[in-house]
């Protein structure tokens, strides 16, 4: 199957300036949890999470090595506080890292994020 | 009819789990206030995870119809008990709810929906497209199937009859399409190439080889 690279949909490579910054270049301890190859998501916010991480690198935002920095910092965190190893939240440590760096870079202020989150919780279940 | 239809894929949602929703709601602030800032649209990361999603979601659910057009015994198995036979190619059941499979032939065409919020065969599809969780396409999908049809481009002839599935957290239904003429001699594999996510919902047919 001829399937596009994910840089095709969002944009050229070029346009983010940063070569290897694709997350399927990420090997080792940030490296996202995967099978037969493919990205592994198993909520609904995870690749919408996901995504946005590369929108907002390609749009020069979000510095990757620091965005991995941050990740592979919450995995290390995350990984001594685990009951059990089936606890294992990876894209959870993606949106703490996520989180990190864009309230961290004052692109985001906490407070919004939490009068946003305040209001999506407040919305009727069938929203 | 239970009340537990939340816009979320069911087949793996950790009910009950205060952690995963707690996760559910930061990550959509995050994105209301990128959003809100202009930063970037919700329609960007809707295109960057459909993207993904050729590469993920749909194949699976490919391995199935292929295999149901290659081995009728398989195509058998497949109707009396979906949720068993899928493991056979290889799909896990058990992230599986109760699975349909809902088969087109001549003169009956299958479409799935999910009219109350966005119930999906997700394992085997991947995440929903935008518009399967639309408010228009899951009510009018049953109002007027014909005519929403038609505007997805796909014209189904009067004379044949269109089945709404609608979908529900207890059944998820996958469409099995017509296999395309002149396609005798290709093998499992490069049928599987051929199958497509929205003929597997019933918005569309599958392009015989060489006609793309």
């Amino acid at each position: 199957m001829s399937a596009p690279s994910p840089n095709t949909a969002t944009g050229s490579r070029a346009s983010g300036g940063i070569e290897g910054t694709d997350p399927t270049d990420v090997e080792g301890a940030g490296a996202p949890p995967r099978a037969n190859g493919e990205l592994v998501f198993t909520e609904s916010w995870q690749p919408r999470v996901f995504a946005t991480t590369m929108r907002l690198q390609e749009q020069g935002l979000l510095d990757w090595e620091t965005f991995r920095q941050g990740l592979i910092g919450q995995i290390a965190t995350h990984e001594t506080e685990l009951a059990r190893p089936d606890d294992y939240d990876y894209w959870g440590c993606w949106l703490r890292a996520l989180e990190d760096l864009l309230t961290g870079t004052a692109i985001v202020a906490p407070s919004e994020l939490d009068l946003s989150a305040e209001a999506i919780a407040a919305r009727p279940p069938d929203h | 009819m239970s009340h537990h239809h939340h816009d979320e894929p069911h087949g793996h949602h950790l009910h009950g789990s205060e952690l995963a929703d707690a996760q559910t709601i930061r990550a959509q602030a995050l994105e209301a206030v990128l959003i809100d800032k202009g930063i970037m649209t919700s329609t960007e990361v809707d295109n960057y995870i459909e993207t993904w999603n050729e590469r993920i979601g749909p194949l699976e659910g490919a391995k199935v119809v292929a295999r149901a057009w290659a081995d009728a015994d398989f195509r058998a198995r497949l109707a009396d008990d979906a949720t068993n036979a899928v493991g056979e190619v290889g799909v896990n059941p058990g992230r599986l709810e109760h699975l349909e499979v809902v088969m087109n032939e001549p003169g009956v065409h299958n479409v799935v929906c999910c009219s109350l919020c966005s119930c999906y065969p997700w394992t085997l599809l991947g995440l929903p497209p935008g518009w399967y969780k639309s408010p228009e396409y899951r009510s009018r999908i049953v109002r007027e199937p014909r005519a929403v049809l038609a505007e997805m481009g796909l014209d189904v002839e009067d004379r044949t009859t269109i089945k709404v599935w609608d979908s529900s957290s207890e059944v998820r239904y996958l469409v099995i399409p017509e296999r395309p003429a002149g396609t005798d001699d290709l093998s499992e594999d490069e049928l599987v190439d051929l199958v497509t996510r929205d003929s597997m919902i019933g918005v569309a047919r599958i392009t015989p080889p060489g006609q793309s």
